[in-house]
């Protein structure tokens, strides 16, 4: 659109950047948090006891048993022990028999039994029954996480694919981002110290090169995650829209193990058997799950799914046969070097193979994506800032600045309406983890009209005593209302409980700074606040 | 930008965002499809490796949609190799199912 191309990746850069930034915020900062979703779903259900220590023998013993009794003729059980971060309690799902006559059913619609029955269960690993769970009914960290590809109230399909477009705009815009710097490193240790739209644009500079190389594997990887979703017509054309040989082909990049009934009951092998013969393996310690295909046949198969580190989604498979127990295939689940790339991709996406250390560097991260997005918007509406102080303010001007105010900050106060809502909706409450997510949106909502009413600048500051005070207030109402409070959790060493509130009392600090920052600069911006009144008196 | 507002400033911007939705996507697909046909690996293998790149072929697209000077130039080049793509992904296919 410009003669020189960096105008145009400017241009492209502006807009491609600000059009979605407010949802595209809302992706980063709820999935930034989602880097720590097991801890948080540890802070929201309070009553639910750790389990430390489990075996995965003892795991494996309690989930056949329970299996074996309610499950005994399903066409897959798939057992998950307890073991790691991300894996806390004993977890089994059984996939219900498809019979000819579900299928048959199906195919009419008409019964409502057509559907094969699954389940899906938390089992206690000392009573080998389903965990009780309904003391404090919350979505937990899981449904926060979930957010930054769902976007929660949306219809799954229509989510994905905005989600899609919004991915690929934050992909341009990182890319004509770069292009736009040819002096990339010698703006990375530039920052200047003074106030108006220049120091944004430091700011904004210094936070996306800084973390550039995971911005662009976090976007990269996202629009990866769901491939099938958003660019499947490749495939599909490839094979002139024969769906099954689409199908046929996809099977042939990957190991799956499909199990066809012989019809003629079988007995099948102890579980134990297998975990016994798994267990002189060096990878035993990385066994991620079990899946039993036709467990109640002759012709039952056990795959176990073996996952190292950074290709944890694409791990070793090993088959069993399920009558014998003898171990028919050592093979990776990948068969094609192109999808071995995705997978890793994927992994670096969920981050589950990270510890501790490089857990907090994703958060981190995350946070200066976050960051990145915020101060992108805060400098196009700063850079407009002395044009509208002459021309009288537009519409389009106002509209940004209070999706600014009202997200930036108001998304920030509605996560921590989610953490109190958590704590203080009555437990008993019918719909309860559904209120918390609409508490979340409701806050969300008042913050966005809040910015419409109110001059700007002190809309910002009043925003960010609400949120400041949102957050420092999360201890004192768990405090208030259970037992997992700093005075149990810092003495316990409970570090993931402790982590939550010193996370939220942190951030809380954060907000009262950047309040007071703000307070310093009301009365000298007076001048272009005046000439914004007057300009607005003007106009009306 | 500096420039001011005008009618033809907006129909050249939203030109622009029709052209990136709708035609860029269906290039990327029907490029996609051809270049699976054309590579000299097994298909399955050229599917998984051109799917994974499609996605940096289609920001790539964009950017230049939003570089290059004149409507006309976007609008012919992208129905262009449409054309030529789909005309050539659809003559390998019936060669193949003749076999």
């Amino acid at each position: 659109m410009n003669d020189s191309f960096r105008k145009s990746m400017t241009w492209l850069h502006t807009w491609a950047g600000l059009v979605f930034c407010w949802i595209l915020y809302f992706m980063f900062v709820t999935g930034t948090v989602g880097y720590f979703d097991n801890e948080i779903d540890r802070w929201m259900k309070p009553e639910v006891p750790v389990e430390t220590n489990i075996s995965i023998d003892d795991s494996v013993r309690v989930a056949e048993n329970y299996l074996r009794r309610e499950a005994p003729d399903a066409d897959r059980w798939v057992i998950t022990p307890a073991q790691w971060r991300e894996t806390p309690h004993l977890r089994i799902f059984w996939q219900g028999k498809t019979t000819e006559e579900t299928t048959e059913n199906a195919a009419e619609e008409s019964a409502e039994d057509a559907e094969p029955v699954n389940g899906n269960e938390i089992l206690d690993i000392n009573t080998g029954e389903p965990m009780d769970q309904s003391v404090r009914d919350t979505g937990g960290g899981q449904t926060l996480y979930r957010m930054h590809y769902i976007l929660h109230y949306l219809d799954r399909d229509i989510a994905y694919r905005l989600v899609g477009v919004i991915t690929m705009l934050m992909l341009v815009g990182i890319i004509t981002g770069v292009v736009i710097h040819r002096k990339i490193f010698s703006d990375f240790f530039t920052f200047r110290r003074q106030k108006g739209p220049r120091a944004w644009l430091d700011m904004h500079n210094l936070m996306s090169i800084s973390s550039l190389p995971f911005q662009l594997m976090i976007t990269y990887s996202g629009l990866i995650f769901m491939v099938t979703v958003w660019m499947p017509g490749i495939a599909v054309g490839s094979y002139g829209f024969d769906l099954q040989k689409a199908d046929e082909g996809l099977h042939m990049l990957v190991n799956e193990e499909h199990v066809e009934r012989s019809g003629e009951p079988g007995n099948l092998v102890s579980l134990q058997n297998i975990v016994e013969k798994l267990s002189s393996r060096d990878d035993f310690e990385n066994v991620r799950n079990f899946e039993v295909f036709q467990p109640g046949d002759t012709n039952a198969k056990i795959v176990v799914n073996v996952s190292k580190d950074l290709s944890s989604d694409g791990a070793t498979q090993l088959v069993f046969d399920g009558m014998t127990g003898e171990l028919i295939h050592d093979r990776p689940f990948v068969k094609n070097n192109a999808v071995g790339v995705a997978f890793i991709m994927i992994s670096l996406h969920e981050g589950l193979f990270a510890g501790p250390f490089v857990r907090w560097l994703y958060f981190f991260s995350g946070l200066l994506g976050t960051g990145m997005i915020a101060t992108g918007a805060i400098y196009w509406t700063q850079k407009r800032k002395v044009k509208i102080a002459e021309t009288g303010p537009d519409r389009g001007y106002q509209f940004v600045e209070s999706l600014n105010i009202g997200t930036i900050v108001g998304l920030m106060t509605a996560l921590a309406a989610y953490f109190w809502a958590n704590r203080l909706l009555p437990l008993g409450m019918e719909g309860r983890a559904d209120w918390e997510v609409h508490c979340m949106f409701i806050i969300w909502g008042l913050c966005l009209l809040h910015p419409v009413f109110r001059p700007k600048l002190n809309a910002w500051m009043e925003q960010c005593w609400v949120a400041s005070l949102a957050f420092l207030a999360i201890p004192i109402v768990n405090l208030l209302t259970t037992d997992a409070h700093l005075f149990n959790s810092l003495p316990e060493g409970d570090w993931v409980l402790a982590g939550f509130d010193i996370v939220a009392i942190a951030t809380g600090i954060g907000f009262a700074i950047a309040a007071l920052l703000l307070k310093n600069r009301l009365p000298k911006t007076q001048i272009v606040k005046g000439a914004l009144q007057q300009a607005h008196a003007q106009g009306s | 930008m500096a420039t001011t507002i005008t009618p033809r400033y907006r129909w050249l911007v939203f030109s622009r965002i029709m052209a990136a939705l709708i035609p860029a996507f269906l290039l990327i697909n029907t490029l996609g499809v051809a270049l699976t046909l054309l590579l000299p690996v097994a298909q399955h293998s050229a599917i998984a490796w051109v799917t994974l790149f499609s996605f940096a072929g289609y920001c790539a697209l964009v950017m230049w949609i939003f570089h290059a000077k004149s409507l006309r130039l976007i609008w012919s080049s992208l129905v262009i190799v449409i054309a030529v793509t789909s005309g050539l992904s659809w003559w390998f296919i019936q060669m193949g199912n003749a076999q």
